[in-house]
């Protein structure tokens, strides 16, 4: 009895072709259900995303917000003129850059704002890195971004932004980040010098 | 087979058989995200979800599954369980998803999941391999939290991110570095079998008495 009942089991579940159909239904399953959710959460996503460079933007230049998804929103499109170069503060006038580069272990991408007589770095912010967390992912913090406000960018050769104690140092770095915190400078001094040329050829 | 109770799942998971400290399976990413609380926490949230509807979806097609392809059929669930998280975090938490990086991703080689698929829920109900999913999450979750607590108090100077030990504190970046990981670890695997064998053995010699 048991046998001929194993033996009508058996074409089903141990054909060559069930297996493959089988696999094929759960696979179909899962892949609409995951192109759904990708679908519906894309716009959000891409909000947020922008959200967040507008917030980076706002930062850079200054300008205050009440981190509120809308409140950032309006603060950009109040303050904010986009121009092919950089985004410009329309109160003061100061430009916020996208910088590109590459730190010890990946990309380090961020915006860094100058004054708009070229002199002064007013801001700088990371928006991707993926430096050594606790060591080099540092640079983030408040303490090491905010000390690049206010530094003069006088004409002198050679870096213009540069560690203590180095001879007309005007930064700390990170210690125990050595590689991270080169890497930074290396990604800002020359992009700051073309730009400041660039910009300046400009007018 | 014998009906497992619920009260004997949450014992196993958490404590007896605690996936991370006996069965020494997801150490890849106890190691990797354990320098801070919060990462750990949003890892094990993520690793909780993703092994209970694992589990209940494997537990689910048992009966359906042909022996020989289970291990896909396993991968392929798994892995659309961690792409929804993923996409969650995108979407609603885009802050811990760029902290947490590509660790989100990671979940799926996580073992902890594929072992209590292949394990429990192949020869389970669904609704108590649910609840062995949900368990076993929890006992990770329980030892990255007391790892990061660890390693965060020591290398950071911080709890999620809220300084607690004054100005004063020198952090030691040891803790924070990858070998801080398999020290803290290592230290807590050992604490806890040695706490669990002497409860044991005293249980064992309890019994001795009574005789």
């Amino acid at each position: 009895m048991r046998e001929e009942r194993d033996k009508a089991k058996r074409p089903l579940q141990e054909t060559y072709y069930y297996p493959v159909i089988f696999m094929v239904i759960v696979t179909l399953v899962f892949i609409s259900v995951l192109a759904y959710l990708n679908d519906s959460t894309r716009e959000t996503i891409k909000r947020a995303s922008e959200i967040k460079e507008k917030e980076s933007i706002l930062y850079v230049l200054g300008i205050d917000n009440d981190a509120s998804f809308d409140g950032i929103l309006a603060a950009y499109d109040e303050q904010v003129i986009e121009e092919d170069y950089g985004y410009v503060a329309k109160k003061t006038g100061d430009v916020a850059l996208f910088f590109s580069g590459s730190g010890l272990w990946g990309e380090i991408n961020g915006f860094i704002s100058i004054s708009d007589d070229m002199k002064t770095l007013k801001g700088l912010v990371f928006t991707e890195q993926s430096e050594t967390p606790g060591l080099g992912g540092r640079i983030e913090e408040l303490w090491y971004r905010e000390q690049f406000r206010g530094v003069a960018l006088d004409s002198r050769e050679g870096d213009l932004i540069k560690y203590r104690p180095e001879p007309g140092g005007n930064v700390d770095a990170i210690s125990g980040a050595t590689s991270t915190s080169k890497a930074v400078l290396n990604i800002l001094n020359p992009f700051l010098r073309s730009k400041i040329v660039e910009l300046k050829g400009g007018e | 087979m014998a009906k497992v109770k619920a009260r004997d799942v949450f014992v196993m998971g958490i404590w007896k058989e605690n996936p991370v400290v006996v069965q020494v399976l997801g150490i890849c990413s106890a190691l990797a995200v354990t320098n801070s609380m919060s990462n750990a926490f949003v890892m094990g949230l993520g690793l909780i979800f993703v092994t209970a509807f694992s589990e209940l979806t494997v537990s689910l097609l048992r009966k359906y599954t042909p022996k020989h392809i289970r291990m896909m059929v396993q991968v392929l669930i798994i892995s659309a369980f961690v792409i929804i998280v993923d996409i969650y975090l995108k979407a609603y938490l885009p802050n811990v998803s760029k902290a947490l990086g590509p660790y989100v991703g990671l979940i799926i080689t996580n073992c902890i999941i594929m072992g209590r698929c292949e394990v429990f829920a192949q020869k389970n109900r669904p609704m108590i391999s649910f609840i062995d999913g949900i368990f076993n999450g929890i006992g990770y979750t329980a030892v990255l939290l007391i790892v990061a607590f660890a390693r965060e108090l020591l290398g950071f100077g911080t709890l999620f991110g809220i300084p607690v030990m004054g100005a004063s504190w020198v952090n030691w970046v040891i803790m924070i570095m990858p070998p801080g990981a398999f020290f803290m670890l290592a230290l807590v695997v050992w604490g806890i079998n040695t706490l669990r064998d002497r409860q044991e053995l005293s249980k064992s010699a309890e019994e001795v008495k009574a005789r």
